[in-house]
């Protein structure tokens, strides 16, 4: 459905997006936001109160992003592999976004790991950026 | 794969700026970051909501969505209120419902406005997708939004 409104957008036209960060945040219980895409189809299908119902909010500590397993996390969790899977689907709208002409704009919280995430770390190192993370890793032996 | 990398790095450009949800009805100050391939938007966004002072912090009606204490070493550590933080993680479906609802406002909040750009694409596609949307609507969304940001004509 995502990529169907993408697609069918004109050049120069935007795509907000915010993905859940229930699992990328660092805050003690998450915070978490919906699909944006999908908060503008419950806009448009008010009428029908059709609810995009928010997955469930767990701590940070439990979804194990660290920069020890490139922020994949803590897999075992089925949040965890949710929020991977819309990262890598954010990516690909981000992509097709721009071969469509469009501008995009993704929004997180402060602090979110989702940069760091080894496929948001690709989409970045095919484009130019302004400013970006950098992370040493001393490992003591 | 090879090709497909470097055609985006010719044209794409990825820009990055952080700002305070409370600058933009927020009830707390909550500080997001966004990144975009757009400069002049995330410029503007940061014109508005990138500082807040303290005392306007402070004013905000929402309540502290963490319970702060001290543990036995005495360092200050934060726990999330789960009743108060299921109450603000739909803001942007809240935004939304606003810029939507707002429809005649002269509300120049660039989310607000942003939002309504989003939806009036969305309704330029076609406007039957909401019944209580005219086409005269749509084209009030859209003058604004090209008052605001005049490329998006």
């Amino acid at each position: 459905m995502a990529v169907n409104e993408v697609w069918n957008t004109v050049p120069g036209a935007f795509c907000m997006f915010g993905i859940c960060c229930n699992s990328f945040t660092r805050m003690p219980l998450g915070l978490l936001l919906s699909l944006s895409l999908c908060n503008i189809m419950h806009a448009i299908d008010m009428q029908k109160n059709i609810w995009y119902a928010p997955t469930k909010i767990r701590s940070s500590h439990t979804s194990g992003r660290d920069v020890l397993n490139d922020y994949l996390g803590n897999d075992g969790y089925e949040f965890v592999r949710i929020g991977n899977l819309l990262a890598s689907r954010l990516i690909l709208l981000l992509i097709l976004c721009s071969c469509r002409g469009c501008r995009w704009l993704v929004e997180q919280p402060e602090g979110s790991s989702l940069p760091n995430t080894p496929r948001f770390q690709q989409f970045l190192s095919m484009t130019k950026v302004s400013w970006n993370y950098f992370i040493f890793v001393c490992v003591c032996l | 794969m090879l090709h497909f990398a470097i055609v985006p790095s010719v044209f794409i450009k990825v820009f990055t700026t952080s700002f305070w949800m409370g600058a933009f009805n927020g009830k707390t100050p909550k500080r997001h970051r966004l990144w975009s391939n757009d400069w002049g938007l995330l410029q503007e966004i940061h014109e508005i909501g990138g500082h807040m002072s303290r005392a306007a912090m402070q004013s905000l009606p929402g309540q502290s969505l963490v319970k702060k204490y001290h543990d036995k070493n005495g360092k200050l550590r934060r726990v999330g209120i789960p009743a108060r933080l299921k109450e603000s993680q739909c803001l942007s479906c809240k935004i939304i419902q606003h810029a939507v609802s707002c429809e005649n406002c002269e509300c120049f909040f660039p989310i607000c406005t942003l939002v309504q750009g989003v939806y009036s694409i969305l309704c330029g596609l076609d406007c039957s997708h909401h019944p209580s949307t005219s086409k005269g609507d749509c084209d009030s969304w859209r003058l604004n939004i090209c008052n605001i940001f005049p490329t998006y004509g």
